[in-house]
């Protein structure tokens, strides 16, 4: 055998190697990758499994809010624990806001508060 | 020699010997390689098998092994009040199914299910054994949170895997009771089968999804991350809570006093037409609409039709004024203290000798109010009933309207115009004498009502928005003022309607008193009737209309004693809660600057 033909298939040997390497490790990769998939779906599952349960939650908690802030509980609390009443039309002052700034001024024009637009889309 | 002979000897043994160990050898190489052959072909013919003849039935199986389909049950729409306060929301339970093919035991499985889901061990027995081919049935839907818990418990400690819970939705209606009869309820399926719930049952519906679910060899699920069904679009209401609430506390309060069989209440913009509160009573829970008698259930706001009865006599005045025929200090002789119209006489509560225009509508005079209307005449009349809006339905977004009971003029009686001209012969619902008064209020315009003011996608958008919209002009902007300022007097002193008087706000109303059509006599009752009163507030600029009906009350019946007193509490607590000052009152508005 020449020298020549001992390198071309010590070569060829290297060749076979590396390809055979290459293919291993992109074996490897392959199951590395699908198994890290898997796993990211299985933490998904597991999220969305969470998140469902605090939607629940939440739905319930917002069910519950809106009970309390019923306005008969509010009302019944008020009047028969706290021992409120409901407010003589006579023994309220409006407070009405003007933009300008300045000292109060105790004194408004009747139409102004009464403007049907502001009522209106309230 | 001998030496060399032995030693050729052993070298042809020793050569036999190999060959024979090679030919073995051999023999066996090719009987280990056929095996190995034939069994490679085996394995390549099953292989074929499975993969191609076979293929498509074992790729079913292994998907159904390895892939289930999940139904995404979608949320059903939010429905809020004006200030976006929860009116109906959705709550999530779990549903208890079973797979009867799989039980192997029915009998102990009804026993000791029975004490939790609460039916009947029997009951339970007979469904597994009448399905018992089948995979999937319901034991009980939508059951509650102790419930639930009680079951996955059961699961755990039996190790029964023949029946399993599936999470729903389900409607709650959080405030209970209050707009249950606009709110409506929906049936187990979450499908809307009343009120708005059944109205805008397309947008308040999500889209159902079906998604494809990989699980393992142990059955957990395996997620691909996009699992929402397609949520429904979410309603916000020209109602609002606190103002329904105070309706619906005085309504049952009055139905209480009274002993009423029933009563309503519709409050409305006058210039918007939308409906800030409508309210019947009896009422139900919409949580719980099985629990309750139909009857309870019906919107009778919109579905029942009553004879008006005086609360009628102002559309009379508004033709009369549009007309030109009358003018409001015009005198009527009412002193005979009724009149004969068809060989009817129709008499006045009380005798008066002459009344004006004014004080016709003022007092409730029967007398003088046929005198108008024979003046107006049949045609003109039932022209201007018609443009109010009788007769025909209002269009309020809120199933199961009528359009009420009003006849041609050609099917009149000789005594329709009188009976008319009082707000008899004639059947409406109270919605459609709130919208006519709301003309009068806005100067004239007959607004269509609504309760429904936007429609939100669940990402925030607004698909729909519901305006203000005119019908047609049914009076002009001067004969709605005069008609106006006619019907402050009715709350004033010698008025009809004085205890719906609001101290510091000026009423403009009018007192209603009908009897009833006896069912089973077919004639008027002398002791059932339906007292009302309609007017608006304050009178000059208003803000609200309201309308409250109450049926068949007992130890009165006059619309200025049980109704009246009704519309006055309602509406001070209204105007308190929207912050309408006393107009007579300036000093209690401060300014200040900020």
């Amino acid at each position: 055998m020449t020298a020549r033909r001992i390198k071309r298939s010590k070569s060829w040997l290297l060749l076979k190697l590396g390809l055979l390497l290459y293919l291993v490790v992109g074996l490897f990769v392959l199951v590395w990758l699908r198994a890290k998939i898997v796993n990211m779906e299985y933490e998904l599952a597991e999220l969305n499994a969470e998140k469902l349960a605090l939607l629940k939650e939440e739905r319930y908690l917002l069910a519950e809010r809106a009970s309390l802030y019923s306005a008969k509980r509010v009302e019944d609390i008020a009047t028969k624990r706290l021992g409120m009443d409901l407010p003589d039309r006579e023994n309220i002052f409006y407070v009405k806001r003007t933009r300008q700034a300045g000292a109060y001024v105790a004194s408004m024009p009747l139409s102004e508060s009464t403007r049907r637009e502001d009522l209106l889309w309230r | 020699m001998r030496g060399r002979g032995r030693e050729r000897i052993r070298k042809l043994w020793d050569e036999d010997l190999t060959k024979i160990q090679l030919k073995k050898s051999r023999k066996r190489a090719v009987i280990i390689s056929t095996i190995l052959y034939f069994g490679f072909l085996i394995i390549v013919l099953r292989l074929a098998d499975l993969m191609i003849l076979d293929h498509r039935n074992l790729a079913r199986r292994a998907y159904t092994q390895y892939l289930t389909v999940r139904t995404l049950h979608p949320q059903r729409g939010f429905i809020w009040d004006r200030r976006m306060r929860e009116m109906a929301v959705n709550l999530e339970v779990d549903s208890l199914y079973a797979v009867p093919s799989k039980i192997e035991d029915v009998d102990y499985l009804s026993q000791r299910l029975s004490p939790i889901i609460e039916i009947s061990a029997d009951a339970i027995r007979d469904r597994l054994l009448k399905k018992k081919e089948r995979d999937f049935i319901w034991l009980k839907r939508k059951i509650d949170q102790q419930t639930s818990h009680k079951l996955v418990k059961f699961k755990k400690i039996y190790g029964i895997d023949s029946i399993g819970l599936i999470t729903e939705t389900r409607r709650f209606y959080p405030k209970g009771h209050t707009a249950s009869h606009i709110l409506g309820f929906t049936d187990i399926d979450d499908r809307g089968l009343e009120g708005i719930e059944l109205q805008y049952d397309e947008y308040l519906r999500g889209k159902v999804r079906k998604i494809l679910n990989s699980r393992d060899a142990r059955g957990r699920s395996l997620s691909s991350g996009f699992e929402e069904a397609i949520a429904g679009n979410n309603i916000i209401l020209t109602i609002d809570e606190t103002i329904q609430y105070i309706v619906e506390r005085e309504i049952e309060r009055a139905v209480e006093k009274w002993r009423a069989k029933a009563a309503t209440a519709i409050m409305m913009n006058p210039v918007s037409g939308e409906i800030l509160a409508m309210a019947n009573t009896p009422f139900y829970d919409p949580n719980h609409p099985s629990r309750y008698p139909a009857d309870y259930r019906r919107n009778r706001a919109i579905t029942d039709i009553y004879e008006p009865g005086s609360t009628f006599k102002s559309i009379l005045a508004s033709a009369a004024l549009e007309e030109g025929l009358v003018d409001v200090d015009e005198e009527f002789d009412v002193s005979r203290g009724y009149i004969v119209v068809g060989g009817k006489a129709i008499r006045d509560v009380h005798r008066h000798e002459t009344l004006t225009f004014r004080e016709v509508i003022q007092k409730s005079s029967n007398v003088g109010a046929v005198q108008i209307g024979l003046r107006l005449g049949k045609e003109r009349y039932y022209e201007y009933m018609k443009r109010f809006g009788f007769g025909d339905r209002t269009g309020i977004d809120l199933p199961g309207e009528v359009r009420g009971i009003l006849r041609r003029p050609e099917r009149w009686s000789g005594t329709s115009i009188a009976a008319l001209s009082i707000g008899q012969e004639i059947g409406v619902t109270p919605l459609q004498i709130l919208t006519a008064y709301c003309a009068i209020a806005n100067g004239g315009l007959l607004m269509r009502p609504y309760v429904v003011s936007e429609i939100i996608s669940p990402q925030g958008e607004v698909i729909k928005r519901f305006t203000p919209q005119v019908i047609r002009r049914v009076i002009s902007p001067e004969t709605a003022e005069t008609v106006r300022d006619i019907l402050k007097t009715v709350v004033e002193e010698g008025g009809t309607g004085r205890r719906a008087y609001i101290k510091g706000n000026l009423v403009a109303g009018k007192t209603g008193t009908a009897q009833m059509v006896d069912p089973e006599t077919g004639r008027y009752s002398r002791d059932r009737y339906a007292s009302s009163f309609v007017g608006f507030v304050p009178a000059d600029d208003p803000v609200i209309a309201l309308i409250v009906v109450i049926y068949e009350p007992k130890g009165a019946r006059y619309g200025g004693v049980v109704a009246a007193p009704v519309f006055r509490r309602i509406v001070e607590h209204t105007l308190t809660y929207l912050e309408v000052p006393m107009e007579r009152n300036e000093n209690h508005i401060l300014l200040v600057s900020r």
